[in-house]
């Protein structure tokens, strides 16, 4: 019945169309994923992905069409979807953060019980197989919760991988994933297909999936535009196909550096937080790196006044900041752009005008306490015309936008008080290629025109891409700060990781 | 030509959201028509629903739980409920009882007990739910035992009748033919939809309704919007209960008690979401009609009085499940 690696379809998609309300998300797809290889998904914003993924796990019906899975079986729901063995891995991790993280992977298996009774033991062990290779043993009784994002979606993986599955669909997953993590996925999915699963992986990082990829399925507008085995030509060629969606490259320029903005002395707080001096000048952009757990996220808010420092100054143009007061850092001319973005970036039940304006009360949109509805009207249209957020509608709900165009939500948002720091934490976490380069453009018009920027980046690419100086935390504390000009990726790593070499203080 | 295109080119930029906001606004006139659909296919069979000064009646009955209902819709908005209102709508009625007792001025009196129910919302409830962090079932239901309580001591355990010519005129008043509670209840409407709607206040309560996180990183003064949210429920449910006094002439123990829940009702079945972000001062008042034009139907045509309650039940259930229906789709 089985056949050889690759011959025999693991996904038959035909004929699928999906509708929300007025918009295609989905357009007459057909589809073949092949058993035992990994096929790569990519697309812009919005051109479907995800949703294809959705469709073929059971997560959603189509308006029309039929998935069927390995051995033929025709795929309705949920249900069906798992019988056949078919997993998805969402973007967010999506964990029962109160329970400790064996109890996560080991949920609802039937090595987990015993007749109606628990068998907690037996659940544990099982729990510690799986997670092996992704993170230590001991974090196996901690609160998943307590857990970092990388860390949780290793869990979810792992929890993933403890059904069994025979296709395993992965939608981002490296987007929340630090380097060790992305690290570890590679190796999960080349032993999982080694074993003979299939793997379909949505990603934006077209390098690093089209590596582990043996097929590439390329959506365009709801509608597959390529189809076909990875070769030597392949990235060129999905570049072409993308690049029409695509902006131009901006040229990166901005003036000298200008005077210093910034200023952070003696910080002491959460997990170990010990960074003694920081600066950022007018017009530059300082990216901060680290290892997940390195408190680059804590350095980032506590600049931002969203959390509390126990000890320290942070001045912004000379004026001291209140910490952990973020009215006090706004009025200073900070802005934020926090990571995680449904958890505390978007107001999703919110028109995208909403969700632009919230918080401000300059006198440009406010008369007293009172909307100038008119000024805000103007100023939410404006807005998505300078971020380009699709589609261009002003009252559309933000949770219906794609999770690029919620990004640049958030992005605009802080950046349309004309700050003078602005504090991006992980600005293009899981947005693709068009969205990253406006987001990048932004932050560098910001630089331009005199603020200083602070952006904490996971991914070295886009650290090397965006920073004018280079500043790497490990265990709270600053253990390289250079101009990019001067360092290397694998000095940044190793700095990070504390590994090895020479550790040129700041 | 050119002042053409120019007038085109902003009512082109606002089309979108027009046609996106027709959504609310459909589905609210849908409701509407079902109230009316409702109260004019019964008028032939029921006298009652013929006679003006009957429905006046209604009206005026209804207008406290209506006040009670727009604060409540505040709370909601912004994530929570007050289970207290009902028994700071009693709580009031036992101060009236106190204040008068000691023959001050009806001004006096109706300032002194609208600033304690303000005072209780803001500083009680606000203070131990926003800055302390409590939950609010908790706070709200400790409130829930304390005030009837600290009535029961007040009137020592019995109804107690209290005058005072400006409740009686407020409570039993009529200008122009309409009774002064709907005046009353159509004042507050206004007032806290200008709030919800046209205010920096109002858009950062959905705000907060919506992702309470992001908005405080966004720099809205979250703790500020919850306080002031259960302040204006509290001061909604003292109005209310001023209005109840005056009705009565009575302060009565058990007074209010329940019309929490049915305050509550009528804010979900005019789809605010319990979950918060989502609703509107319109829903809520038409909620009420719906729930006030069903039960007068059903008790005029001879359902006993005991069956309202199931009905009223079954009713949200049903509207609440073709909601979530509907968005499923």
């Amino acid at each position: 019945m089985h056949q050889a690696k690759g011959s025999d379809p693991a996904v038959v998609v035909r004929g699928v169309t999906m509708t929300y309300g007025a918009t295609v998300a989905l357009d007459d797809v057909d589809l073949t994923i092949r058993r035992g290889v990994v096929t790569a998904v990519v697309g812009a914003n919005g051109s479907g992905k995800t949703t294809l993924l959705r469709v073929v796990c059971g997560v959603v019906h189509p308006t029309s069409g039929t998935v069927a899975g390995p051995g033929r079986a025709l795929v309705k729901g949920l249900a069906a979807a798992q019988r056949a063995g078919i997993v998805l891995v969402p973007q967010e991790p999506t964990v029962a953060g109160h329970l400790p993280v064996w109890q996560n992977i080991a949920l609802g298996r039937p090595e987990a019980r015993r007749g109606p009774f628990l068998a907690d033991r037996a659940a544990r062990a099982y729990a510690a197989r799986h997670l092996a290779g992704l993170l230590p043993d001991s974090v196996l009784n901690v609160p998943t919760a307590t857990l970092s994002k990388s860390a949780r979606q290793l869990v979810q993986l792992a929890a993933a991988m403890a059904r069994h599955p025979e296709v395993l669909m992965l939608d981002e997953p490296t987007a929340v994933l630090d380097e060790n993590g992305v690290e570890m996925l590679h190796a999960l999915i080349r032993r999982f297909v080694g074993a003979g699963g299939t793997v379909a992986i949505v990603s934006h990082r077209l390098r690093d999936v089209l590596e582990l990829a043996d097929d590439v399925v390329v959506l365009r507008n709801g509608k597959v535009s390529h189809t076909g085995a990875v070769g030597p030509g392949t990235e060129q060629h999905v570049v072409q196909l993308l690049s029409a969606a695509e902006r131009p490259d901006q040229a990166r320029h901005r003036p000298d550096l200008g005077h210093v903005v910034l200023e952070a002395r003696g910080l002491r707080g959460w997990r170990g937080l010990a960074v003694d001096h920081l600066v950022a000048h007018s017009g530059e952009i300082v990216g901060v790196a680290g290892q997940s757990g390195s408190g680059r996220s804590r350095l980032a808010s506590v600049l931002a006044g969203a959390w509390p420092a126990a000890a320290g100054e942070v001045t912004v143009e000379g004026r001291p900041l209140r910490l952990g007061d973020i009215r006090s850092a706004q009025t200073a001319g900070v802005a934020y752009i926090p990571e995680d973005r449904q958890q505390t970036g978007i107001l999703a039940n919110l028109p995208v005008s909403a969700n632009l304006l919230v918080g401000r009360d300059d006198a440009g949109v406010r008369w007293g306490p009172f909307r100038r509805r008119a000024a805000e009207r103007a100023a939410s249209t404006a807005l998505i015309e300078r971020f380009e957020v699709r589609p261009a509608e002003p009252e559309r709900p933000a949770a219906l936008l794609s999770g690029g165009n919620q990004q640049k939500l958030v992005v605009g948002r802080a950046l349309a008080r004309g700050a003078r720091l602005v504090v991006a934490d992980e600005p293009t976490q899981g947005v693709d290629a068009s969205a990253r380069a406006a987001i990048h453009a932004a932050l560098a018009e910001a630089a331009a025109a005199g603020s200083a920027v602070v952006a904490v980046c996971s991914e070295f690419d886009e650290l090397f891409e965006i920073s004018d100086r280079v500043v790497v935390l490990r265990d709270g504390r600053i253990v390289l700060d250079r101009p990019v000009g001067d360092v290397t990726q694998d000095e940044v790593l190793a700095a990070s990781l504390g590994s090895d070499v020479e550790e040129s203080q700041s | 030509m050119t002042l053409t295109t120019t007038s085109a080119n902003p009512a082109a930029a606002a089309e979108p959201g027009r046609r996106a906001l027709s959504g609310t606004v459909r589905q609210q006139g849908l409701f509407l028509a079902v109230v009316v659909v409702m109260f004019l296919g019964a008028m032939p069979f029921l006298s009652q629903l013929r006679s003006g000064p009957y429905l006046m009646v209604q009206l005026a009955t209804y207008a406290a739980v209506l006040i009670m209902a727009l604060g409540q819709t505040f709370v909601v908005l912004q994530v929570g409920f007050d289970l207290s209102t009902g028994a700071m709508q009693g709580f009031v009625g036992g101060l009236v009882f106190l204040l008068v007792g000691w023959r001050l001025p009806d001004g006096v009196v109706i300032v002194c007990c609208l600033a304690a129910a303000l005072a209780i919302g803001l500083f009680v409830h606000g203070v131990l739910i926003a800055k302390a962090k409590m939950n609010f079932f908790i706070v709200t239901l400790a409130s829930f035992t304390i005030l009837p309580s600290l009535l029961r001591v007040v009137l020592d355990g019995s109804s107690k009748p209290v005058y005072s010519p400006a409740l009686d005129l407020l409570a039993n008043g009529s200008v122009l033919g309409i009774r002064v509670p709907v005046l009353i209840a159509a004042g507050v409407f206004a007032v806290l939809w200008v709030l919800l709607n046209r205010t920096v206040f109002g858009r950062n309560v959905y705000a907060v309704g919506s992702n309470r996180e992001a908005a405080r990183l966004a720099g809205v003064h979250v703790d500020r919007v919850t306080m002031a949210c259960y302040g204006i429920c509290a001061l909604c449910a003292g109005v209310a209960g001023l209005l109840l006094v005056g009705t009565l002439g009575a302060a009565d123990p058990t007074a209010g008690l329940g019309n929490e829940f049915f305050a509550l009702t009528a804010v979900l079945l005019g789809g605010t979401r319990f979950s918060g972000g989502q609703g509107t001062l319109a829903g809520t008042l038409l909620g009420l009609l719906f729930l006030v034009v069903l039960s007068n139907i059903l008790l005029l045509s001879g359902m006993p009085q005991f069956w309202i309650g199931a009905v009223q039940g079954v009713v949200l259930l049903v509207a609440v499940g073709i909601d979530r229906a509907r968005r499923e789709v």
